[in-house]
């Protein structure tokens, strides 16, 4: 059926003087499972069927999503987007012009060996509440703790008026946990991750969560009697574990996405300080920093067959060798800039949003030189830090601010004493040219279901990777009140 | 056709019928319509349909079960209900649920709907978009471009449970920004306005591009300044972000039920500065989202949550109060969907009652401090001391000895919430308020805030 009514939907476009149409059929189930304090918190299972028309009238672009999904939904819809189409064309510039791309039909699916949705309920609350015991089995000052593992499956079909025509089973497993501890007015937190993926149940199931939950329980009592982070000093920063994503996410991820480049996000978002005149001749990071946008990465959070454009997933460099060499793109903006092609970045987060252009899977490549506990045995002093708790950027991604769960003092290439409420800023070019160090032998693929973008706001699912970085001469301890 | 109200009593009744002790079914049905612009052209021009059936059942005592699904046909609601009792039966028990809310008067609130609004076209939506660019542009011959977006949501919400709730209202609201940008990148000024009303009519497109257009000219080469404290007086806006972390991080009875709320053990005590006086007025018009019931089909009221700085209340759903062995205050957060705050109770219309000082007054006050138009990107370092970090967006200034030296560039602050409403120096009259979406407030000037770190434009 859903092919049948793309079909007409393309035709109906065509009918009203579209020069350019597609149409996207989603069928998504969702599957939360969250409990707190040991109880159930959320259990519920979301469906979502519909799609979203996107159209080119006399160079105005128009969008119509629905859920009614039928004949009439999708002539309303397809008139609705002729209709906000032409509007646009009252204050077009010039001509809309689109990459080319290849003209598929395709299949594409995740590689999943047990499906989610087969597994029993009851296995995972089981799972959880096990998860939530052993936390506080280690744990007498705990106040609250809460788990949750998901389950996302999405049926896509995307016909183009070029004449694509893609089917694609994108699946994703993960979860997460935490426990806030209490102890003197003294509240902190710890949290464990099982870091997204596109994979099956199997991917849960190849992870101990309640040691994982125990783990945390006991780093969450000792920060009870940690010190807090030294204030405003410079030195050695390591990041090993899933807060390096966001530490990628936030500046270069979304630092490198053309629309923001060019001002589409400016309202909103905002921009970003990698202009096109620094493609090529900007140094972002040191000679050991590479970058890239991969979405074909096996099992990555942002791993497809196509974007929903319609472009073949491709790895794109976006920092070779320290130095900003592409960017994230569509169809149209990599047009705008006479860039080889879209890079394949074009995602919408649910049936009825537009696509915009989204992270798949960015990430830093591993080193060639240095094994992880190397880089730490070779540290004479600095602070590693795990664990995200505060994030901030400024609006051109040069700006930023983070703080940790968790940080340890690193005296003489050994880790020392644990700190409490670590936090650390720069500026994200002269952060990444520190970088001075990072292992060729646990790079890790880590991700975030909620990456926030666009008006209406979409929040996504995207990948990243690194491994163990060091990075030199860092700010470290913000507020100096903590 | 059936009504959205009508469709949630079928969906909660076959609940029932199934064997839930207890049910209750939200629909939402909506659009959100939205034409947005940069470089002076429309580059996006969506709208987007929304339907969303949310249902919970109780099945014993207290074990709950949850189907969504984004269609009210028979079979869609028939298969939701069989799928939430299949979960239900599996969950093990919540002891802190009790039950549903009890039916209590609903009063309607007609005005949250305007026909006209409601009804705005795409041709509507692009001739405003054109005034706010060409107004912009007109207004000085160093305005490059603006950028923004004009947004109408329509929707009709629907709330029913087997306690015999049984509420509806539809509504429609309406939004325009720009952001214009003035000067050459390299020096690059930029202006913010923005507007929100219940009623389209009450848009004054060339006003708002007008006000944008001077503050982006008047932030032409902005300068860096040293981090540190400093006084500042703060837009409605800059303001909002402080009191929308007061009523996340302070006022939410779920924060505090878990321990990491700012007011923890500070309810009755002079924790803000004694001119701070605050309400939460949830059915009021002089709020943008103002609503004759919450999430779950409570009724909206007033609650005073500040009053001379001292903080009397905090917001409770049904959930958390009955935990509290209290009453809801109508806080339920919209339950449709899967909101980010769903389940976490806050005041979604503040309204920080006006003094008498107008903005010049603040600025010839100050003797070292800043003009702050708006914020971006804030975050929480730590819940519990209420120390959130951010960024300053768009103009901004220093003044000194009573006036405005010149426009500053990005700079970040590092502060806590509960520090900086503690010494407040002066609060803007009725001129100075404005709209936003979660407060209704005016201009505040500040004895201390302190910038942490620096930005490069």
């Amino acid at each position: 059926m859903r092919k049948e009514l793309a079909e007409f939907g393309l035709e109906t476009a065509a009918n009203l003087g579209t020069s350019y149409a597609d149409i996207r059929f989603v069928d998504g189930e969702r599957r939360l499972v969250s409990v707190k304090n040991g109880n159930p918190d959320n259990i519920s299972h979301t469906s979502e069927s519909g799609y979203g028309v996107r159209v080119i009238v006399n160079n105005g672009w128009g969008f119509a999503g629905s859920f009614n999904v039928s004949k009439d939904g999708v002539k309303e819809a397809v008139d609705l987007a002729v209709k906000l189409a032409k509007a646009s064309s009252t204050t077009a510039k010039g001509e809309i012009k689109l990459a080319s791309t290849k003209t598929v039909e395709d299949r594409y699916e995740s590689d999943v060996k047990k499906d989610p949705f087969a597994v029993p309920l009851e296995d995972i609350l089981e799972t959880l509440v096990s998860a939530d015991e052993a936390f506080r089995e280690v744990s007498p000052h705990v106040r609250t703790t809460s788990g949750r593992l998901l389950a996302r499956v999405e049926g896509k079909y995307l016909a183009t008026s070029e004449g694509s025509r893609i089917e694609q089973r994108i699946v994703f497993c993960g979860g997460s946990g935490q426990g806030y501890v209490m102890e003197s007015g003294l509240v902190q937190r710890r949290t464990y991750e099982i870091n997204p993926r596109t994979m099956g149940w199997e991917y849960i199931e190849s992870h101990d969560v309640p040691e994982m939950a125990r783990d945390a329980g006991k780093e969450a009592e000792m920060l009870l009697k940690a010190e807090p982070c030294p204030t405003e000093i410079r030195t050695n920063l390591i990041l090993d574990d899933p807060h390096m994503y966001l530490q990628i996410h936030e500046t270069i991820g979304h630092a490198s996405e053309l629309d923001r480049v060019l001002g589409t996000e400016a309202d909103f978002a905002g921009m970003s300080f990698l202009t096109p005149e620094k493609l090529g001749s900007f140094r972002y990071g040191s000679d050991q920093v590479n970058f890239v946008a991969d979405p074909t990465i096996p099992f990555g959070l942002g791993t497809y067959g196509y974007d929903d454009e319609g472009t073949p997933a491709r790895k794109v460099y976006l920092v070779k060798d320290g130095m900003v060499n592409d960017y994230q793109s569509s169809r149209e903006t990599a047009a705008q800039l006479g860039l080889e092609g879209s890079s394949a970045g074009m995602r919408a987060a649910t049936p009825v949003d537009l696509p915009i252009i989204r992270m798949n899977n960015i990430c830093l490549e591993a080193g060639d030189s240095w094994k992880a506990d190397e880089i730490i045995a070779e540290t004479n002093e600095g602070i590693l830090m795990r664990t995200t708790k505060m994030w901030s950027v400024d609006q051109r991604r040069l700006n930023f601010q983070f703080g940790c769960e968790v940080g340890w003092k690193i005296k003489e290439g050994e880790l020392t004493e644990m700190i409490r409420d670590p936090t650390y800023t720069g500026i994200s070019y002269e952060f990444w040219r520190g970088v001075d160090a990072t292992a060729k032998d646990d790079w890790t693929l880590y991700g975030t279901t909620g990456c926030g973008k666009g008006r209406p706001s979409q929040g996504i699912y995207v990948g990243h990777g690194a491994a163990t970085t060091r990075i030199k001469d860092v700010r470290i301890g913000i507020t100096g009140r903590l | 056709m059936m009504q959205g109200i009508d469709m949630a009593k079928k969906a909660v009744e076959k609940a029932v019928n199934m064997g839930a002790s207890q049910a209750e079914a939200i629909i939402l049905v909506g659009s959100t319509a939205l034409t947005r612009y940069t470089h002076n052209a429309i580059h996006q021009n969506v709208v987007k349909n929304n339907t969303v059936l949310n249902l919970e059942v109780v099945i014993g005592k207290n074990k709950i079960g949850t189907s969504v699904v984004n269609s009210l046909s028979e079979n869609a609601i028939d298969q939701s209900v069989e799928r939430a009792i299949k979960i239900g039966k599996i969950s093990t028990p919540d002891p802190d649920f009790k039950h549903y809310p009890e039916p209590l008067t609903i009063e309607p609130l007609p005005d949250i709907y305007d026909s006209r609004t409601a009804n705005v076209t795409p041709e509507e939506r692009a001739e405003a978009v054109k005034t706010l660019i060409e107004t912009a542009l007109d207004h000085d011959k160093r305005v490059t471009w603006s950028t923004g977006a004009y947004t109408v949501d329509t929707g009709t919400y629907a709330v029913a449970n087997s306690l015999g709730v049984e509420a509806e209202m539809t509504f429609a609201a309406a939004s325009a920004d720009i952001v214009t940008k003035a000067g050459d990148d390299a020096v690059q000024g930029s202006g913010y306005r923005a507007a929100r009303s219940l009623k389209v009519s009450d848009f004054d497109f060339g006003a708002m591009a007008r006000s944008a257009a001077e503050d982006a000219v008047d932030s032409i080469e902005p300068k860096l300044i040293p981090i540190g404290e400093y006084e500042a007086v703060l837009t409605p806006s800059a303001t909002s972000t402080l009191t929308g972390f007061m009523g996340r991080l302070g006022f939410s009875a779920r924060s505090y039920q878990d321990g990491f709320s700012c007011l923890t053990d500070k309810i009755g005590s002079q924790v803000f500065d004694e001119k701070l006086t605050v309400h939460d007025k949830g059915r009021s018009l002089e709020t943008f989202g103002a609503r004759p019931f919450d999430g779950e089909g409570v009724p909206k009221g007033t609650l005073r949550l500040v009053k001379d700085g001292v903080p009397e209340n905090l917001c409770y759903d049904n959930y958390t109060a009955l935990k509290d062995g209290t009453v809801s205050t109508g806080h339920a957060m919209s339950k449709a969907g899967s909101s980010y705050f769903r389940g976490f109770p806050m005041p979604m219309n503040m309204v920080v009652e006006p003094g008498d000082a107008a903005v010049d007054e603040m600025i010839e006050d100050t003797k070292r401090g800043v003009l702050i138009t708006r914020f971006h990107y804030v975050n929480a370092i730590r819940n519990d001391l209420a120390i959130i970090s951010g960024l300053t967006r768009d103009a901004c200034w220093l003044i000194e000895n009573g006036e405005v030296k010149h426009p500053i560039k990005v700079m970040r602050f590092t502060d806590s919430v509960l520090r900086v409403m503690k010494e407040i120096d002066m609060i803007g009259g009725n001129s100075t308020v404005e709209k936003l979406p979660s407060a209704t407030l005016p201009a505040l000037k500040v004895a201390k805030f302190k910038f942490t770190g620096q930005s490069e434009f």
